[in-house]
């Protein structure tokens, strides 16, 4: 796993109070423990500011597991 | 364009907006449990838009229905009562979204000075939502629900128009179109 996959995985297990080992393909909105909506708004916040972007709502709605969240990294350049 | 917007229900959505309301997952922590036949939720919409005390508003994600907000104005109109739900399921990694564009039209469009909530006791996901976004503890209810599922207190919540404008401004970015009432009289807020 990159640096920024890390740095990623565990942005969502500090905000969600998961292991720190805990499986990234495992990470849904909804499904992992601890990922409710509000939860989702903590990480869109603090992938904003480890990574220094902003997320757009589209990217919001659609950042419903790890690998999307990846995605969103992607497509900022990050 | 903004891919989020605010639309007033007609009675076209009559029939939606009572499939929302009979989930349990919506109905749970409401004061009563939806039970009304859909003639009736037509008239209560056509009834609501004439009034001067309440408002209400459906969410949209790229025109996609997907939420309701409701406010009701005290006195003056400088400080109201809300609520919101999110009727899709699908939706609900915006739910956190809606409180903050609704708060940043209310204060930054409309002038209010704050807003309050009534939350049931036992509904702690918005209790915690609400109080992350400011809100303040002024009051409860007791057994401000009491139906045959379920009876509770209910908190009263309030979040002042300064404290969101001072302490949340990464959330104002949550800006988009709010439908206004057809009544051109009523929209002027007569």
């Amino acid at each position: 796993m990159s640096q920024r996959d890390t740095d990623l995985l565990a942005i969502f297990t500090e905000t969600l109070k998961l292991p720190s080992d805990y499986p990234a393909g495992d990470l849904e909105f909804a499904k992992t423990p601890g990922w409710d909506s509000l939860a989702h708004m903590s990480i869109v916040a603090a992938m904003e500011d480890k990574f220094g972007l902003m997320m757009d709502v589209d990217e919001i709605a659609e950042m419903s597991n790890f690998a999307k969240a990846q995605e969103i990294l992607d497509k900022h350049g990050v | 364009m903004s891919t989020v917007t605010f639309v007033r229900p007609t009675r076209d959505d009559a029939a939606l907006m009572l499939g929302w309301r009979s989930q349990p997952r919506v109905t749970e922590f409401m004061k009563t449990d939806f039970t009304q036949p859909l003639e009736a939720q037509v008239a209560w919409l056509e009834a609501c838009e004439t009034r001067t005390d309440y408002e209400h508003w459906l969410a949209c994600y790229k025109g996609e229905k997907f939420g309701f907000i409701n406010i009701s104005w005290h006195d003056g109109r400088r400080e109201a009562d809300w609520g919101y739900y999110i009727g899709e399921e699908s939706r609900t990694l915006l739910g956190a979204t809606v409180p903050a564009y609704f708060y940043n039209h209310v204060f930054f469009e409309l002038g209010l000075s704050a807003v309050y909530a009534n939350v049931a006791e036992p509904n702690v996901g918005v209790l915690r939502l609400h109080r992350s976004h400011g809100y303040e503890d002024v009051g409860r209810i007791e057994k401000g629900i009491d139906k045959p599922a379920l009876t509770c207190d209910l908190l009263r919540l309030r979040l002042a128009a300064e404290t969101w404008a001072e302490n949340f401004k990464p959330l104002h970015r949550y800006r988009a179109p709010w439908e206004p009432r057809r009544t051109p009289a009523l929209a002027a807020g007569a």
